[in-house]
């Protein structure tokens, strides 16, 4: 019964669309004079087509066209850093890395050398036949990676902070 | 109105340096990609400023753009899935479909606008996908193939989508005006 509901539902809905097959329309006709409650549901859905086709299309600011073209040769506006959260993590960034260059610079991780030994009762050491080799470590050497990638960071925030919108800037003034 | 011959030389002018010309483009389809924004996003400032960046977006993809499809089905997909994206980041509370109908609103009947704010409730009941699709559906400019091809939804999927929704609003319609006449 609810199978054949719906199928009479889609025709319904179909005719109001006006994509109901000739063949079909006909037959519908005929039901829809005979039948009350086919009738009462083609009125209910008839409501709701009526309301929603009855939306309009939004007009949009009058200043919309300017400020996209405007804002062309600016990155997406979504996916920019903001000026306030670009310069908080590059104050950040510039934080840890004198933070790291002043330990550098008092030899606090001249002590950290040696070399790491895998612990023997690891589970895979009962598969393997000769014993794990030692990781050589050396702290100075990691914390120097650590202040250059650091930099890089530093830089590429700076660029699309400062750096970018500023030259966006004098470019779209020269336009 | 563009025709499909103005459109492509426009798009061969903004590729060969033109920017200007794209300016004809955003003048054209403006108040579409700003109904598609508005419908999801239901808040006219953050649907203008997604509109907005679809367009800028649309304009650095376009020598992406292989022109199998047309520009409006290709750029409405872009405004669709950037205002989708301002959605998921600002989590906007969600209203009534017609909130920002207000030009008209005087010269309508009570009756007419009764009928609406039912729909508008009714419409509370559909998922949000639904209630898009079925949205979408009603912009007269847009065919069923160009809101499949907008959401990224296979297009039988879609029109049962848009049945149903329709049979369940009618549905929830009845039962509201039933609640209604009962208050009366």
């Amino acid at each position: 019964m609810e199978k054949f509901t719906k199928v009479l539902d889609d025709q319904l809905l179909d005719y109001l669309d006006g994509k109901l097959d000739p063949s079909k329309l006909a037959l519908l006709k005929t039901q829809l004079e005979s039948s009350h409650a086919l009738k009462a549901r083609l009125d209910e859905l008839r409501l709701v087509h009526r309301v929603l086709a009855s939306s309009k299309l939004e007009s949009p600011s009058t200043t919309f066209v300017n400020r996209v073209m405007v804002n062309l040769n600016k990155t997406s506006l979504s996916s920019s850093l903001s000026p306030k959260n670009g310069l908080l993590l590059l104050m950040g960034v510039t934080v840890a890395t004198v933070m790291l260059l002043v330990l550098l610079g008092a030899g606090v991780f001249d002590q950290f050398k040696g070399s790491l030994s895998l612990p023997e009762t690891l589970p895979a050491q009962k598969y393997l036949q000769e014993s794990l080799p030692a990781i050589a470590v050396n702290g100075k050497l990691m914390i120097n990676i650590l202040v250059g990638l650091n930099l890089v960071l530093a830089f590429l925030v700076l660029d699309k902070t400062v750096f970018k919108p500023y030259f966006q800037r004098r470019a779209g003034a020269q336009l | 109105m563009i025709s499909l011959q103005e459109e492509n030389e426009l798009i061969d002018q903004v590729l060969g340096g033109k920017q200007d010309s794209y300016a004809r483009l955003v003048d054209h389809y403006k108040s579409y990609a700003f109904t598609i924004a508005v419908k999801i996003l239901e808040n006219r400032g953050e649907a203008e400023e997604a509109a907005q960046d679809g367009f800028i977006k649309a304009f650095h993809y376009l020598k992406d753009f292989n022109r199998q499809a047309r520009f409006s089905t290709w750029l409405y997909r872009i405004v669709f899935n950037t205002a989708v994206s301002y959605k998921r980041k600002k989590r906007i509370p969600l209203s009534g479909i017609e909130s920002h109908d207000r030009a008209d609103e005087q010269e309508d009947s009570l009756e007419r606008e009764d009928k609406k704010a039912f729909v508008s409730k009714a419409m509370d009941h559909l998922n949000e996908v639904d209630r898009l699709a079925i949205q979408l559906y009603y912009i007269k400019e847009f065919s069923l193939e160009e809101v499949a091809e907008m959401m990224g939804q296979n297009m039988n999927t879609l029109k049962v989508r848009i049945h149903r929704a329709r049979q369940r609003l009618a549905d929830e319609l009845k039962k509201i005006l039933n609640e209604e006449a009962l208050t009366l």
